[in-house]
């Protein structure tokens, strides 16, 4: 090969950007997401066999994906019958929810997250900081997807036929707990933004409208 | 599905690093979620052999990076580990090699796509071609055609003929 096409060959090659987050990713949190993949894509039930109850798994910084619990519908998994973190709200449809954390774990090397984590979540009144309204006027203006059995997808989220105000207030819910417990850790001393911590959690809202 | 299961373990890491390069780092953990999705629910389409699944795979994500770049993004919970994992790397961001992407950048598409899958995600022109859903012979005489114009293009970097 002459010497140009040499040096050109290196030029491109030497080219690709830098992936920074592909060789920092973790295997298990790259073998997490795609079983929450698998889960996430699997057909769900017709929405009447969800209407009694959702399990959810949440995360700081992301533990895992919703999941139906339909078979199950009021029988808690064995962590979460002494969770480090329980409250109850009220769905637009008046159905009651009771939500749990807990299985707490870091991937980081702060050996005192998890320790302060377990107390913030112990002690934090959550329910009385998070602003849910707020949370849903944020969620509204992202984008939301509905993947029908075919694999289609179609708009979904509020304005949709898709729309679902129980779902959007539970999934506001959620998210807005997540952010109060990272400002709690904040206040504690933490880099909110190199918060390496996971939890679970799983929410029982018999009669909701899905 | 145990085969998908398999083949995502196995070329996860290639797959994100294929789709950071081309969408960026703050948007690969999403591209990544879309694309074992799409895996997932075209999970009946996957090929039997193994060297098969793991072009497929990067047949998907092309898709996922051509739909990125049509506009059409989502957020992820799933996502929600990596990205985090995301804003901690922003800073690792380097500009070298900017001369070199503008101009493969400025090839029309097919041929940029060409170039980048060959010189930066390591496939050889037929595994590019199987990707891109390509000809071999068509994808063969494309790539000589973008090294030309690359050739001309990038002059002042390369040694007299």
């Amino acid at each position: 090969m002459a010497p140009q096409d040499d040096r050109l060959d290196e030029l491109l090659s030497s080219s690709a950007p830098r992936t920074p987050l592909a060789e920092n990713a973790t295997r298990p949190a790259l073998e997490q997401m795609a079983a929450a993949a698998a889960a996430a894509a699997r057909p769900r039930p017709p929405r009447r066999l969800l209407a009694a109850g959702i399990a959810l798994a949440l995360g700081l910084g992301g533990a895992g994906v919703a999941t139906a619990a339909a078979s199950t519908l009021l029988e808690w998994q064995p962590w979460a019958e002494d969770p480090v973190l329980a409250y109850t709200y009220t769905l637009p449809s008046g159905a009651q929810c009771e939500e749990r954390i807990g299985l707490l774990e870091t991937e980081g090397e702060d050996p005192d997250l998890l320790t302060v984590a377990d107390e913030v979540f112990r002690t934090t009144d959550v329910m009385s900081l998070v602003d849910v309204e707020a949370t849903i006027l944020v969620m509204r203006t992202e984008d939301h997807r509905f993947v029908n059995e075919d694999g289609t997808e179609e708009p979904a989220g509020y304005g949709t036929e898709h729309y679902s105000a129980d779902h959007e207030y539970a999934s506001a819910v959620s998210r807005a707990v997540n952010e109060v417990l990272v400002d709690e850790l904040a206040a504690r001393g933490f880099d909110r933004d190199d918060i390496s911590l996971g939890y679970s959690g799983e929410a029982h809202c018999p009669g909701a409208e899905w | 599905m145990t085969a998908l299961t398999d083949a995502l373990d196995a070329h996860s890491r290639d797959l994100l690093r294929y789709l950071e390069r081309r969408v960026g780092t703050a948007d690969a953990a999403d591209a990544l979620a879309e694309l074992m999705m799409a895996a997932w629910r075209r999970v009946d389409d996957l090929p039997a052999e193994p060297y098969e699944v793991r072009l497929w795979l990067f047949g998907v994500a092309r898709h996922v990076v051509l739909n990125q770049q049509r506009g059409e993004r989502r957020r992820w919970r799933l996502a929600d580990r990596l990205r985090n994992t995301a804003e901690r790397s922003q800073t690792d961001a380097a500009d070298d090699g900017l001369e070199v992407r503008d101009a493969i950048a400025r090839l029309e598409p097919e041929l940029s796509e060409l170039v980048r899958a060959v010189h930066w995600d390591g496939f050889t022109i037929a595994e590019a071609a199987a990707i891109l859903g390509l000809n071999p012979s068509t994808a063969r005489s494309r790539y000589q055609r973008a090294k030309e114009e690359l050739r001309a293009a990038l002059s002042s970097e390369l040694p007299a003929r």
